[in-house]
């Protein structure tokens, strides 16, 4: 479902990402690990179509999103990091918007959008202004707008921050669901333990370069051995010194 | 392309509607007094406008080619003030708006999102210009008994004069910040204060005001009526818009300007 070849981004001299290769199969929820400044968020922003890569492709279900982005596009629900809503406009205002923007519209989007506030216990809000929602509330309320035209492949970068145990639980659960009925969602995350549990499949980036991908078997291979979860493969590929460099720093 | 640009401008009118509707402690009278400001202003430009066209139309001959002159002035003003807010104006909805990375990730079609933000800055930056243009154009109806068509015929004229300082202030906007990284956006806006003062200096000059006012500087009464007569500056907007009222208003409609103001800010937008 995303295909993306030889994709790169380079500003200037700096290469955000360089040469990925990575194909993420209908029906998978797919982790994207990195340490910040990986390249992380570029390479989600360059597959919703937000970046334009310095070279290399994205193909979403088949669709190549530089030779097609409206199609393609089409497909795609895409949740950033730092997500914008319009303050003066109430939820289900919102969630209209971003229907009508998949060309979406009437009593089945009207339905949808109940269903999902009611998911995330925001349906008592559904009337009230963004502008007097809390962070948690507008990262649900951005979450919900991701799922409204039901798109096939979800991209979602740092799906967890702010939202309270019982959201994060839910959220959880309906990507699992999302999954299982053969759609696809790659998100990356700092939560570890989410990408462990959550996750089919993992690729750690670093400084713009797939470092491993695979399964929490084929990671804990590249890693060799003497690891088992996935902080210390994390560690072992991103940066076992940094514990060590963090005490010289400290003794100095 | 309607269903798009309908939806991507929703947040907007949305959002008036939410403003408009918000209860706030002493909104009414917060609006009470600027419409009486706005009152004031407009009574204000309307009798001193009113009272010199009128004075104008008395003086045979060279009054209309004097209240041509006038309006033409008072266009080109506006043209400048137009373009600069409309390059400031397209920096924040065209660049730094906080809503491009949502439309962006969406499917809609590239020129419906340059068109709505088009619109958005044009409306964003001309609405002050229009409120000013009201009084103005309303002294010249009166005055010269304009009728109904006069108010058609400004509306006219007006949509492709407001919109081609958009399409214009865009493109430059587009041409600094390829110039400039995108974080040096108070250095382009310093470049753009700079070149719209020249600018403005650079307008005054081809209009040449102050040799209106000195008719005692021509050789004879012939050489200052063709130089009245003699379009100041044929090229801009502004010349356009002024020909297609007072061609109106003095009898002596010619199309040619209107067709020029609307294939230019076709052909721009």
């Amino acid at each position: 479902m995303i295909e993306l070849r030889s994709l790169t981004k380079r500003y200037g001299s700096f290469t955000a990402v360089n040469a990925v290769d990575l194909d993420v199969p209908r029906g998978e929820l797919f982790g994207f690990l990195g340490p910040n400044g990986a390249g992380k968020t570029t390479t989600l922003r360059m597959i919703a179509g937000i970046l334009r890569p310095s070279s290399g492709s994205v193909r979403i279900a088949n669709i190549d999103l530089a030779a097609d982005p409206v199609a393609a596009k089409q497909k795609l629900g895409f949740i950033p990091d730092r997500p914008f809503i319009y303050e003066k406009l109430t939820g289900v205002e919102f969630l209209r918007f971003v229907a009508g923007l998949y060309g979406q519209a009437g009593a089945e989007v009207e339905r949808r959008g109940h269903e999902l506030l009611a998911l995330f216990d925001l349906e008592e809000w559904r009337d009230e202004l963004v502008e007097s929602y809390s962070h948690g509330m507008r990262q649900k309320l951005i979450i919900s707008s991701a799922f409204v035209h039901k798109p096939e492949v979800i991209v979602v970068d740092e799906p967890m921050v702010g939202l309270d145990p019982k959201a994060a639980r839910t959220l959880k659960d309906l990507f699992r669901e999302y999954t299982r009925r053969g759609h696809t969602i790659m998100m990356s995350t700092h939560t570890l333990e989410v990408a462990q549990t959550l996750c089919d499949r993992i690729a750690i980036i670093q400084r713009g370069v797939i470092r491993a991908c695979g399964t929490m078997d084929d990671l804990r291979a590249s890693a060799e051995s003497g690891v088992s979860g996935l902080e210390d493969i994390f560690l072992r590929l991103t940066g076992e010194g940094l514990a060590r460099e963090l005490v010289e720093v400290l003794n100095a | 392309m309607l269903d798009e640009l309908r939806t991507l401008l929703a947040p907007k009118w949305l959002t008036a509607r939410a403003r408009a509707r918000k209860k706030e402690r002493g909104r009414a009278a917060r609006t009470a007094i600027l419409l009486t400001i706005g009152a004031i202003f407009w009574a204000f430009a309307f009798g001193l406008l009113h009272r010199l066209l009128a004075y104008f139309r008395g003086v045979p001959e060279i009054g209309p080619l004097l209240a041509g002159k006038l309006l033409g002035l008072m266009l080109v003003s506006f043209f400048s003030i137009l373009l600069l807010s409309n390059v400031i104006t397209a920096l924040s909805s065209f660049f730094l708006a906080r809503d491009l990375d949502l439309l962006a990730s969406a499917p809609v079609d590239w020129l419906s999102l340059y068109t709505a933000k088009l619109l958005e800055t044009c409306l964003n930056s001309s609405w002050m210009v229009v409120l000013m243009a009201v009084p103005m154009m309303t002294a010249y109806g009166t005055v010269y008994d304009g009728g109904p068509v006069f108010i058609v015929l400004a509306v006219l004229t007006f949509l492709p004069f407001l919109m081609l300082p958009a399409a214009l202030g865009s493109a430059i906007t587009l041409v600094l910040v390829n110039a400039f990284p995108a974080r040096r956006t108070r250095d382009i806006l310093s470049v753009i204060a700079v070149l719209a003062a020249a600018g403005l200096v650079v307008l005054f000059r081809l209009v040449r005001p102050e040799k209106l006012a000195r008719p005692e500087g021509f050789r004879s009464l012939v050489e200052f009526i063709s130089i009245l007569r003699t379009p100041t500056s044929p090229l801009l907007p502004s010349e356009w818009l002024s020909r297609s009222i007072m061609g109106w208003l003095t009898g002596s409609l010619d199309l040619l300007p209107l067709y020029l103001l609307w294939s230019t800010a076709a052909a721009a937008g």
